[in-house]
């Protein structure tokens, strides 16, 4: 069950979990709010079939205004609730000093989304290349692969070697080894790759 | 008590770069195995561990 990458698309041939269900509910938010997003780090490569856990779903969303974060605020307040700010104000004015804000099911403070605004070029990037996966009817917009691997060498724990590995050998025959080693380079993890076996 | 034993770091370090290789080794092998792996398989192991590590979270689809 290899997944393909298909015209920046790639379809997964599974049930959903119950991590990626509240995944969905969050995303459906944004895309009824039509808001940009790009899902990134842990949940990439669990989505792509690595058996962990994770306490958080990285998102950077693109930067919005008052009005338009309100209406994501009110859609989100149905489904949950937000763990680091009490209004839709509080939020925002994390969200444009550079602090992320976190909702999450009510009363139930793991998993959580964990949303920062796009603010860098790095995560400028990772929105535009975004890749798209389908997933049990569902559309998710993830960064793309060659970025995630090196930023996971760039993170650098156990973890995220072990997640870089994961995804490199995963998609090994479909990552674009100069783009890799692009990435790798600017993030000074040459070394690392090479550690992972992901460098030929 | 006890007196604590001495602690070669030397030896445990080595302990852990083994640990890690060993952990990469499996993920590696686990790649291989989920790339060759029938749909079903991946149903039915991944997403009932998935699904055990979040005994609280709803099931309802948005």
């Amino acid at each position: 069950m290899q997944p393909q990458i298909v015209g920046g698309k790639i379809a997964l041939e599974r049930e959903a979990t119950v991590l990626d269900e509240f995944v969905f509910r969050f995303v459906d938010c944004l895309d009824k709010t039509g808001i940009r997003y790009v899902i990134i780090s842990g949940y990439v490569a669990i989505l792509f079939g690595r058996s962990r856990g994770t306490e958080d779903i990285d998102i950077f969303i693109e930067k919005i205004g008052g009005e338009k974060f309100s209406l994501l605020w009110e859609y989100l307040s149905e489904k949950f609730e937000c763990v680091n700010a009490f209004s839709s104000k509080d939020g925002l004015s994390c969200l444009n000093e550079g602090i992320a804000i976190r909702f999450s099911q009510p009363s139930l403070p793991v998993p959580n989304v964990e949303v920062k605004f796009v603010s860098t070029p790095a995560s400028e990037y990772s929105m535009e290349n975004s890749l798209k996966v389908s997933l049990a009817g569902k559309e998710l917009r993830v960064g793309p692969l060659e970025q995630q691997v090196a930023f996971k060498l760039f993170l650098g724990s156990e973890k995220d070697l072990e997640d870089a590995k994961f995804l490199s050998e995963l998609f090994a025959e479909q990552l674009d080894k100069q783009l890799l080693m692009s990435w790798c380079v600017r993030l000074n993890t040459v070394e690392k790759l090479k550690l992972i076996g992901a460098s030929k | 008590m006890n007196e604590l034993p001495e602690i070669d770091l030397e030896e445990l370090e080595k302990e852990k770069r083994l640990n890690a290789r060993q952990r990469m080794e499996f993920v590696s092998f686990y790649a291989s195995w989920l790339k060759k792996a029938p749909v079903g398989s991946i149903n039915k192991s991944y997403v009932a561990f998935i699904n055990s590590l979040y005994p609280y979270l709803k099931h309802s689809k948005a």
